[in-house]
């Protein structure tokens, strides 16, 4: 069964006064509706992936490597991106209510996605866009369709953004931080509604955040990045339980969690990312990694398969994932 | 109390643009700081929190209330006597990369505060002492020269840390200081911020929308919701059996990394957030999102009131369940 | 200011050939009107009987040709560049000075302060400014001073404008309440935190002022207004030179090809500069 969604070797350039690589060398699978989170902090390239992956890339970013939608390469020619834009992959962009033209109508920003699909007319499109409004939850769609951007609150833009990302029925839905920039109290709203969606719309989700509660709410599998590559990779319920990674485990010591007795130092990792384009002879993480040995200085270590997850370290936590 | 700051049914109003209605950004707050204690304030975004800093800070004015800082009223001072007081009161911001001089190597931001507030340095001192603040929160001497765009956002917060120290004040603000930094390293900077805060014992006011680095840091913590206090009570209290629905909503929100508990909670929170009907009434804010809601709550403001020993809470209903929140229906 | 920032302008621009070229065809330019007239065979008023409306490269000596009267036009013109851009610079640094002070201090105040101190400027620009010239000519006589009161005392106002937008946006930073935490008198903020980080914008439209007050000058100069005899500025020889266009056009070209390359070279400078000083490329 081919993947919907294949990376392979994805590397990612910039050049300009600060040429740096923001993500060196990635594979990745993502099967049709399954849900896969890309968990990392700043600089691990995981923004950098997702934007590469649909050619949306700055000006100075170039990227290399293979990028296979339902088969079909996208990083080559360079038309090939944007054609599947829409109606092949749905984009959410972080600051979702930002992502919509202020100069134009709801209604039309939703209409002229959906005519991206092939063989729709613009009733149909104008029937698609509020049929897709009502299943965002927003209210009174029809009054909504006629207003512009800035009538709208930041809640209600977000879900236009989603509207806009799902209306011409993609088959992946990326979104990229979707919760960050909303309320603690907001963010379950969010979460549920993309979850229902991905269901009810039969939709693949590629979500990047450095949020592991979002991801232990709403993805299958999970992929940690850190420094440009893939540290580790598995299911969401044996990676979040028993991580392989030193990194995964720090992370998942660093969520704070509330205090059950007393106050306590919270646990960090030492250090912090390191800057884009840094050079490393071996391990990445080494710098500042508490099991640290002589290969991991001088080797850097491959993602290799371990049960049903791969990890890229010479000193794994746990051999073998647990299923 | 004669020491630390006291704040006496603060009232801050903004005017959001021209010809738009004022909006009462808080409303009514009280509460005290006493010196070398740390208080905690959590709420979401524009609960009025940060308001709350910057009024204290003299940045905004107050339209009702007092604040008072070692028994003397300041927030009424003309601008020359409250720049004196700088010296004991100062700010940690939210985000690091704003809130330094991109012009100014980081020594020299930390060093600024010297000038105004402490004449008598000159600029040698002046700059010695701002390099044995920026060894204290451990940041070396060569990153000192540097400019904020050549520091990651973890050394950044800490040079901040640095700059308010500078003046060796008696109470320090922090606005969400951990907010605008990666997971990993807002550990660091939270274990810095309460190591140094017990080493000089300063008095702070640490404010975040983050509910479980609140209760790590601070001894009390007080929940604000749209301008009004809804709970305070000391942190195990507050943790262990939070009374206003509000605190209980936000304790469920604290991220979880156990998939299975994830997404009950997050169904949970969903059908709170959920609820969402009228604003505006003149009852509790709370009330449309509020699942033990009852006629009461639409047309009566709560007030905020001593339940047990330093227990306050403002909820008709916190009488009903003195043993804790009952389960949602 | 400090360096940091610019050091790193600078090696953007290092980049950009077509700058780097601009750059060293103006210091080329401004050496030669410095020095020029001095190592130049012959003086800015001397007449060589022998040799008048003499095309360039056609009498010894005059490489560039002579005007109708045997004036060296080599020499001239170099004189000529050497009193423009005097002026130039001078007009564009008092615009400077006047322009971002104003306009920094109303930007940061605000409010009443604000609206005073703009209303005057919008006041001085509503003033027709060739009528002001004349004006400030009839009393004050021609001259090169005359013309440097005149385009400075118009300049600095959208200066100020500009200045005073930046200031606005400025104010609402973080690091500018950092600095009122921090105890900082107005004066110190402005001077120390509001002027150094809009300095970008405001150079970079400092070297499209300097063009801009060059072509007012030779305007002027070209309508008689300005400089006069026995000065010379590009302007004055281009008038003179259109007297003659039809049977010795060297006269005019050799003046008007050196001012069309100085207003290029500083408009692509510009240009090129504020590209370099963009943030966003951080």
């Amino acid at each position: 069964m081919t993947p919907l969604l294949e990376v392979g070797g994805l590397v990612v350039d910039f050049g300009g006064p600060r040429a740096h690589r923001a993500v060196d060398g990635v594979d990745l699978a993502l099967a049709a509706h399954e849900r896969l989170a890309i968990v990392g902090e700043s600089g691990s390239g995981k923004s950098q992936l997702l934007l590469a992956c649909v050619g949306l890339l700055a000006a100075n970013g170039r990227a290399s490597g293979s990028v296979r939608f339902g088969g079909r390469e996208l990083l080559r020619p360079a038309d090939a991106a944007p054609k599947v834009r829409g109606s092949g992959i749905g984009f959410v962009f972080q600051d979702a209510g930002g992502s919509l033209t202020p100069h134009r109508r709801i209604g039309e920003q939703l209409a002229e996605v959906a005519l991206t699909r092939p063989g729709l007319s613009a009733a149909d499109a104008r029937a698609e866009s509020l049929a897709m409004l009502e299943r965002v939850r927003l209210p009174d769609p029809v009054s909504q369709f006629a207003k512009y951007p800035h009538e709208l609150s930041g809640g209600m833009r977000q879900r236009v953004a989603l509207a806009l990302a799902l209306v011409a029925r993609p088959r992946i839905l990326f979104a990229d931080e979707p919760t960050t920039a909303i309320d603690v109290t907001v963010q379950a709203e969010v979460m549920t509604l993309i979850a229902d969606l991905c269901e009810g719309l039969g939709m693949a989700l590629l979500l990047v955040t450095h949020d592991l509660g979002v991801v232990a709410a709403l993805a299958d599998r999970v992929a940690v990045m850190y420094a440009g590559r893939v540290v580790e990779e598995g299911s969401v319920a044996s990676l979040l339980s028993r991580p392989s990674h030193p990194y995964t485990a720090g992370l998942l010591a660093a969520v704070p969690a509330l205090p059950d007795a007393g106050a306590g130092e919270l646990a960090t990792i030492a250090g912090q990312p390191p800057e884009p384009g840094t050079r490393f002879p071996g391990c990445r993480f080494e710098p500042r990694c508490t099991q640290a040995g002589e290969p991991c200085r001088s080797v850097d270590p491959p993602l290799d398969a371990m049960g049903g997850a791969r990890v890229a370290c010479h000193f794994p936590l746990h051999r073998g994932a647990a299923s | 109390m004669s020491g630390g700051l006291r704040i006496r049914d603060m009232a801050v109003t903004y005017r959001s643009g021209a010809g738009a209605a004022p909006v009462e950004a808080v409303q009514g707050v009280s509460f005290a700081l006493a010196d070398g204690e740390i208080l905690g304030l959590v709420g979401e975004s524009g609960c009025g929190k940060s308001t709350i800093a910057r009024a204290i800070l003299g940045l905004v004015p107050l339209a009702r209330g007092t604040v008072e800082w070692q028994g003397r009223r300041i927030d009424t001072l003309p601008k020359e006597r409250f720049r004196a007081l700088r010296k004991e009161l100062q700010l940690v911001f939210q985000d690091p990369n704003a809130c330094l001089d991109p012009r100014m190597t980081i020594a020299e931001s930390v060093a600024e505060p010297l000038r105004a507030l402490m004449p008598e340095f000159d600029t040698g001192a002046r700059a010695a002492r701002a390099r044995e603040r920026l060894a204290e929160v451990g940041l070396t001497d060569a990153l000192a020269d540097r400019y904020p765009h050549q520091l990651s956002g973890g050394q950044l917060q800490r040079a901040v840390i640095a700059r308010a120290l500078a003046v060796d004040p008696r109470l320090v603000v922090c606005d969400e200081p951990l907010s605008a930094l990666d997971v990993s390293i807002q550990g660091q900077i939270a274990n810095l911020i309460g190591r140094i805060r017990r080493e000089r014992g300063l008095a702070c006011l640490f404010i975040s929308h983050n509910l479980a680095i609140v209760a790590r840091l601070s001894e009390r913590v007080l929940v604000m919701y749209r301008g009004r206090i809804v709970e305070s009570a000391p942190r195990d209290t507050l943790v262990a059996s939070p009374l206003h629905p509000y605190t209980r909503l936000l304790v469920d929100s604290v991220p979880e990394a156990d998939p299975l508990h994830a997404r009950r909670m997050l169904e949970r929170r969903r059908r709170a957030s959920a609820r969402r009907r009228d604003l505006g009434s003149p009852g509790c804010p709370f009330v449309a999102r509020c699942p033990f809601a009852v006629d009461r709550c639409r047309t009566l403001l709560p007030p905020l009131r001593d339940f047990s020993r330093g227990h306050l809470v403002a909820c008709h209903r916190a009488d009903e369940w003195r043993d804790g929140l009952p389960a949602e229906r | 200011m400090t360096g940091g920032l610019w050091h790193e302008a600078m090696q953007a621009m290092r980049h950009d050939r077509l700058a780097v070229t601009c750059a060293a065809t103006l210091a080329t330019l401004a050496l030669a009107a410095c020095l020029g007239p001095q190592v130049l065979e012959y003086r800015v008023d001397e007449i060589d009987w022998a040799h008048m409306a003499v095309p360039p490269l056609a009498a010894p000596g005059h490489w560039l040709g002579t005007d109708r009267l045997g004036r060296d036009l080599a020499v001239r013109t170099l004189h000529g560049l050497r009193v423009s851009l005097a002026i130039a610079l001078a007009a564009t640094f008092v615009t400077l000075v006047i322009g971002v002070a104003w306009g920094a201090f109303a930007g940061y105040r605000r409010g009443r302060t604000d609206a005073l101190m703009m209303r005057f400027v919008d006041v001085l620009y509503s003033l027709p400014q060739v009528f002001f010239v004349i004006i400030l000519t009839v009393v004050f006589g021609r001259g090169p001073l005359t013309i440097l009161v005149a385009i400075g005392a118009f300049g600095w106002l959208t200066m100020a404008r500009i200045v005073r937008g930046q200031a606005l946006a400025l104010r609402e930073r973080d690091f500018v309440e950092a600095a009122v935490v921090g105890g900082a008198s107005t004066g110190r903020i402005v001077a120390r935190h509001i002027v150094p980080n809009l300095m970008g914008p405001v150079i970079v439209y400092a070297t499209l002022t300097l063009p801009q007050v060059i072509l007012v000058e030779s305007f002027l100069s070209f309508l008689g207004i300005g400089i006069q005899e026995p000065l010379a500025s590009l302007g004055s020889l281009i008038a003179d030179g259109a007297a003659d266009m039809e049977t010795a056009p060297w006269i005019l070209v050799v003046p008007a090809s050196c001012l069309l390359l100085l207003v290029f070279c500083f408009n692509f400078l510009g240009d090129s500069l504020r590209d370099a000083l963009d943030p966003r490329d951080r």
